[in-house]
């Protein structure tokens, strides 16, 4: 007759035979996150990207002003109503002479604001701004 | 020796699996959370002088195309509204015209990228993007 001792080690044994390919699986998983994913700081605000045909690659660590559906503009953690953020894109503009501005806006942003928001920067000394897009999904 | 002790010994030679899964689902939980997948296009847009002079002679000497985004796809090209699918060709014959851009109230900046897609694509050179006009009874 077995021991208790030799039936429960048979049983771990067993087990961790069992999990093996589940181990496997959960690897292959983690890297292919670690390696297709890239690590950003996620958006301030949850905004609906605009669509564009432009492949234009972008760099994700220039500075971004976010504007939502509303109009409200994010820039550098804080948030501005109607034109308050003019001065503080004036003192970052000043700082950084060479700075890129990109501009991350809601595509159902009305089109009147959105000309606003550019007649605003052409006042700041900007004449060229970047607007960050994505690609259209397949099928759509 | 007795059977509890080499049982005992032949567990202390196998390393325990459990930790290392443990450190592997938290990882992998981590990075499932952290990364994200939508890649980033830019388009360069050229801000509008605010009706400058310049701006307004450059405009006069060229023969014009007025397209004004109406929105809901719907575009209106010298006072004829077409829906958007319709007006590459029509700009296309009229390639040589200075494209003026107008924005109207109800268009959204989707609109506004799917038209500056179009003209990108039709290669046209001469396009000017209207700028805002102050309204009394806008906010």
């Amino acid at each position: 007759m077995k021991s208790i001792a030799q039936r429960t080690a048979k049983k771990a044994h067993f087990t961790e035979e069992n999990v093996l390919p589940m181990i496997n699986v959960v690897f292959l998983l983690l890297i292919f996150f670690m390696i297709a994913g890239h690590i950003s700081a996620s958006d301030p605000v949850d905004l609906e990207a605009l669509y564009s045909e432009s492949e234009t690659k972008t760099d994700d660590n220039e500075v971004t002003i976010f504007v939502d559906q509303s109009g409200l503009v994010y820039f550098l953690d804080n948030t501005y109503k109607g034109e308050t953020f003019k001065s503080p894109i004036a003192h970052h503009l000043t700082a950084n002479p060479n700075a890129i501005l990109r501009l991350k806006v809601d595509s159902n942003l009305n089109g009147q604001k959105m000309l606003k928001l550019l007649s605003i920067f052409r006042e700041l000394g900007l004449t060229e701004v970047t607007l960050v897009t994505q690609l259209p999904e397949a099928g759509s | 020796m007795s059977s509890i002790a080499q049982q005992y010994k032949r567990r202390k030679l196998m390393i325990s699996l459990t930790p290392l899964i443990d450190v592997v689902f938290i990882l992998l939980i981590f990075f499932m959370l952290a990364s994200s997948f939508a890649k980033n296009h830019s388009l360069e847009l050229n801000i509008p002088a605010n009706g400058t002079a310049n701006a307004k002679s450059d405009i006069i000497q060229d023969d014009k195309t007025r397209l004004k985004i109406l929105g809901e796809g719907k575009i209106e090209i010298n006072q004829t509204t077409y829906v958007f699918s319709e007006i590459s060709s029509i700009l296309l014959k009229q390639k040589n015209n200075r494209l003026l851009i107008e924005v109207g109230d109800q268009a959204i900046a989707q609109d506004m990228v799917q038209v500056m897609d179009l003209v990108s694509k039709l290669a046209l050179e001469k396009v000017s993007l209207l700028p805002y006009k102050k309204k009394e009874n806008m906010e």
